[in-house]
């Protein structure tokens, strides 16, 4: 049926309206560098909220059944528009003078994010791999957006490649889907199974299909054997980025995966547990392990995305809906404490990237020191921060599904992660600054917004956890 | 019948035409083969019946992708001496893989006729395959159609910001010293 | 349906097969005297200066990237031509939509002077 349905993707039009607007502006403009594109760009996504709040609610089929928008979609709308406003605060002051081009920068995170709202949307895998394709694309080019640094034109390459051939295995894991089922439809797909598919040879193409697409999304969210692109990657990029990537494309990748394998691959998603098992321990393992030797803060902190991304997939691996809920809840605090930490790396980085450049810095900036001590408490996951519930939510899923042993090697990984997590502090408050000098700019005021909104929001989510939890307990419809 | 034997011709060319993009010295006569097997491979899809994609593959690969390899070729100026290194370093190992891939590939093609669902569109018969992706395009998948040109403009703001000469800040502007390729003309 | 396609094979083989015949020919029946002038490449009459192979300058690079662009949207668009008159106004809207995002696409770059030569 031709349901035209332009108001279920009205928030998507409003942005790629704006992005449009930024790239003439960027290019016809006379005079470049005055224009406000981070307020522009706040007002986009504010427009977006906006729409989205009217949309929510609401369940409903678009475009020959090709999206299907339904409470869940829209939570994750709403989270990526919020880490489009923070990413948009803290960018400004940092790209200033780096970047020549800012219209396009904010233009792609603007399309990036289109993306992401389009795999949020999505209920046919075309749509799926199209929305993923607009959501890397925009990051790739994001991630070399330093021109002039090596590391940054390294990052871009390789997220560049590895990510094109990720992305070429999900496609051919779609097609042997296609080719089983003869449809890209998610509910068709599993009626079509029931109608087809009774074991034997058909069955294992289907599965080695759903292996393939599986691959592809672990790739993206950087769970261990498809992990090795996200150091360098996270390191090299421009720091605004790497908050965006770090936060934004995971949160697109696990939704891509609770809802392609929840909805449409749900008849296969049994076969896979036992493997996601050991891919979340050794996600978790890895991550924290490789984190302890870093110097470097960025560095760690990609390692340590790996090592959440493991505790993420715990919530997956439970499969009942207090567990899936809990990987929502975990992934608003988890971008919420990252782009926290980044904001801070972003006005700190002018000292240097590493451990030392930091030192001291606790106290000479007691306000910055006072948020990474919040975003580094609710990375390890102490109480009353947001860090904590998401780990106590995702390991009641794993209690309930009867995992003792895997709640208890994420809480033995958590109490390594502690050691490298605290060191920044412990550089922060008790080493010597290295040197004083060096005019900082500390008083960015819209960093210091996106700082205050960040710990605020991380402190709400660990003081008044029940808030949140019980909103995406009730969206979570999606149940194998 | 005749068909079938067209297809081995095509293929067996398409092979031909792979070994010798893989055994060329000249990098430049490497892209030439691959277009060859680009060629092949739509001349086959029609064979199939799919004329649609068959002229894809000639617009894209050979019209555009291969101008890109031919051009990337071009700027790097790789040396026939270096290619020849890579060639012989750990041949034994590609060869292995090579041929295991090949008997494998041969075992599963003779051992089972894997079944491939028939898509839930209907195909209606008097129209053509151009027609068909048409109708389809234009009707059942007109999102993910108007959402290409999204990922094409991202495409395109990635051309122009990453592949444009950038002068670092500061630097003047110098005299842009404007070099054609023959320079003998 | 596919006997539409002889004459292209015709056409294909014969073309082949006509460069292949002349170079063979000219190859075993023809004459060489070969002189040190005549070896060197053909350069409109010039000595030639230095190897032809020179490098490209990056600048076509992005011409190169921009055409594959363009191309691909040009693909999209074949199905529709065929189509046209079936698809009626609904899929002239469709198209346009499409076309004009590109185009503003175009506009950004003609606006951010990528197509000039510097």
């Amino acid at each position: 049926m031709a349901n035209f349905d332009f108001l279920s993707i009205s928030p998507d039009l409003v942005l790629i309206a704006f992005a449009v607007l930024f790239l003439l502006m960027g290019s016809f403009s006379r005079t470049p560098g005055v224009h406000n594109y981070n307020m522009l760009s706040i007002s986009a996504f504010s427009l977006a909220i906006l729409f989205n709040l009217l949309l929510f609610g609401s369940k409903r089929f678009g475009f020959y059944d090709m999206m299907l928008y339904d409470e869940l979609a829209g939570i994750f709308r709403f989270i990526f528009y919020g880490i489009g406003i923070i990413v948009s605060l803290m960018s400004d002051p940092y790209i200033e003078g780096k970047i020549k081009h800012k219209g396009e920068y904010y233009a792609l995170i603007i399309l990036s994010i289109v993306g992401m709202s389009f795999i949020a949307t999505s209920y046919d895998l075309i749509m799926l791999v199209l929305g993923v394709e607009a959501m890397s694309l925009s990051v790739y080019i994001l991630a070399g957006m330093f021109k002039h640094d090596e590391a940054s034109a390294e990052a871009s390459i390789k997220y560049f490649l590895l990510g094109a051939f990720s992305t070429a295995i999900m496609l051919l894991g779609i097609a042997f889907v296609y080719g089983t089922v003869g449809t890209t439809n998610y509910s068709l797909i599993v009626q079509n199974y029931n109608k087809y598919l009774h074991g034997g040879i058909q069955t294992g193409i289907f599965l080695f299909g759903v292996a393939a697409i599986l691959a592809g999304v672990l790739f993206k969210i950087a769970a261990v054997p498809f992990h090795m692109w996200t150091p360098d990657v996270y390191e090299g990029a421009p720091t605004s980025v790497t908050a965006f990537m770090i936060s934004g494309v995971k949160a697109a990748s696990f939704f891509m995966l609770i809802r392609v394998f929840l909805i449409a691959l749900k008849v296969a998603v049994f076969n896979f547990v036992d493997i996601m098992v050991f891919i979340s321990i050794i996600t978790m393992t890895l991550g924290n392990i490789a984190a302890l030797t870093q110097r470097n803060i960025k560095r760690m902190l990609a390692y340590s995305s790996i090592a959440h991304a493991g505790y993420m997939l715990i919530g997956f691996v439970a499969l009942n809906k207090t567990g899936l809920a809990a990987i929502v809840f975990y992934l608003i605090a988890y971008a919420l404490m990252n782009l926290g930490a980044f904001a801070v790396l972003v006005l700190l980085e002018e000292k240097g990237k590493d451990l030392e450049h930091v030192s001291g810095c606790g106290f000479l900036y007691p306000f910055l020191g006072l948020m990474m001590t919040i975003f580094m408490f609710s990375m390890v996951g102490l109480p009353p921060t947001g860090g904590f519930m998401g780990k106590f939510y995702v390991f009641k899923g794993a209690l309930e599904a009867g995992y003792l042993w895997l709640v208890i090697i994420a809480v033995l990984n958590s109490a390594v992660s502690a050691y490298f997590y605290l060191r920044v502090l412990v550089y922060m408050f008790f080493e010597k600054p290295i040197d004083a000098g060096g005019a900082l700019r500390t008083s960015s005021a819209t960093v210091t917004t996106a700082l205050v909104l960040t710990s605020v929001g991380i402190l709400f989510l660990g003081i008044f956890p029940q808030f949140f939890f019980e909103i995406t307990t009730k969206y979570m419809t999606y149940l194998p | 019948m005749i068909q079938e034997y067209l297809g081995y011709a095509f293929s067996f060319l398409a092979v031909v035409l792979a070994i010798s993009t893989i055994i060329q010295k000249n990098p430049v006569y490497s892209a030439a083969s691959l277009i060859g097997v680009m060629l092949m491979l739509a001349c086959n899809y029609v064979l199939l019946n799919a004329e649609f994609i068959a002229a894809i593959q000639v617009i894209v690969y050979v019209g555009a992708i291969m101008v890109l390899f031919v051009f990337v070729i071009m700027l790097l100026n790789i040396e026939y001496a270096k290619r020849e290194k890579l060639y012989y370093r750990g041949r034994i190992f590609g060869v292995i893989i090579g041929v295991a891939l090949l008997l494998k590939l041969l075992i599963v093609g003779y051992s089972m006729a894997i079944k491939i669902q028939q898509g839930d569109l209907p195909v209606p018969k008097d129209l053509d395959s151009t027609k068909v992706v048409g109708k389809y395009l234009f009707s059942n998948y007109i999102l993910p159609f108007e959402v290409i040109s999204v990922v094409l403009l991202i495409g395109i703001i990635g051309a122009v910001v990453l592949g444009r000469k950038e002068r670092p800040n500061g630097e003047q502007k110098e005299e842009v010293v404007v070099k054609t390729i023959g320079s003998t003309h | 349906m596919l006997e539409s396609y002889v004459p292209v094979l015709i056409l294909g083989v014969i073309s082949v097969g006509f460069a292949f015949v002349t170079l063979a020919l000219s190859h075993l029946i023809g004459e060489r005297k070969p002189t040190e002038e005549k070896l060197i490449p053909y350069e409109c009459g010039n000595v030639p200066i230095g190897t032809a192979r020179e490098r490209f300058p990056v600048k076509f690079y992005i011409i190169a990237m921009l055409f594959i662009i363009f191309d691909v949207e040009v693909a999209f668009m074949f199905p529709w031509a065929v189509l046209y008159e079936n698809l009626g106004m609904l899929g002239l809207i469709e198209m346009l939509i499409f076309v004009l995002i590109l185009m503003l696409g175009l506009a950004y770059v003609w606006g951010k002077g990528a197509l000039e030569w510097e």
